[in-house]
């Protein structure tokens, strides 16, 4: 008889400041089995978590209070430990300028503002399964 | 994301909390962007008014969404947003609520039809 392996556990830092896109994002990641959805409102809280845990993605609005999804993402790439973290930056249509710097700092995917949260977490089972 | 996805994901009860929570959050930002353009605070405004932003675009409020789009843009050029962009923007979230909750209704009718 085969004993069912329990889920991987993959802790996920998400940064958003918006409340409704945060809800809806929680609400569907949550579904997912084995995830923790560490939630922070701001950058400074989001770099402070990506300091004191071991992660296994991140998702990263790009306009935060204190520090923006772009020096955050900056400061992963420059943090042996999150270097090769699959990070997905969020965005609002009409600032493409931020994608592409996105990609610039080491992005490997970006999703638009409206989103559908289930082809967020797609996107993001992609990133993971490439880890 | 829409509100017929919303309720694919969660029922009218999430419909119900996100409209809620967009609604107070858009009355919070509002007054955070007119305490911001006071102060001279450009990136204070920017950052509100693109709030407000995010959570219109997630639910479908275009409106909402474009008229503070152009405020966010006069934040960024450092200048005060005018009467005019302010006043659209305060005409569609004050219409917003009227619009989120005979969208929820008609969505909730429409899947009880469906059954």
């Amino acid at each position: 008889m085969s004993v069912p392996s329990a889920p991987p556990d993959r802790r996920i830092l998400f940064a958003e400041d918006d409340p409704v896109t945060a809800r809806l994002v929680i609400h569907r990641l949550s579904r997912e089995p084995g995830v923790t959805v560490l939630h922070a409102a701001d950058g400074e809280t989001a770099l402070t978590i990506a300091r004191q845990e071991t992660l296994s993605a991140a998702i990263l609005d790009i306009r935060l209070p204190v520090l923006d999804g772009l020096y955050i993402l900056n400061a992963l790439r420059k943090d042996e430990r999150h270097a090769r973290l699959p990070v997905m930056m969020l965005t609002s249509l009409g600032s493409e300028t931020d994608i592409i710097r996105g990609f610039e700092l080491g992005a490997d995917d970006y999703i638009v503002k409206p989103f559908s949260p289930a082809e967020l977490v797609a996107r993001l089972q992609r990133l993971l399964a490439r880890r | 994301m829409y509100l017929g996805d919303i309720f694919e994901a969660g029922g009218q009860e999430l419909a119900r909390e996100v409209a809620d929570t967009f609604l107070s959050e858009a009355t919070r930002r509002r007054a955070a962007l007119d305490a911001a353009f006071e102060a001279g605070d450009w990136s204070g405004a920017a950052l509100a008014a693109h709030s407000i932003i995010s959570g219109s675009c997630m639910l479908g409020l275009t409106s909402v969404a474009e008229a503070a789009r152009q405020v966010e843009f006069m934040a960024r050029e450092q200048r005060r947003a005018t009467k005019d962009a302010l006043s659209a923007l305060d005409g569609t979230i004050a219409a917003a609520r009227d619009v989120l909750a005979r969208a929820i209704a008609a969505e909730a009718q429409r899947r009880g039809a469906a059954r």
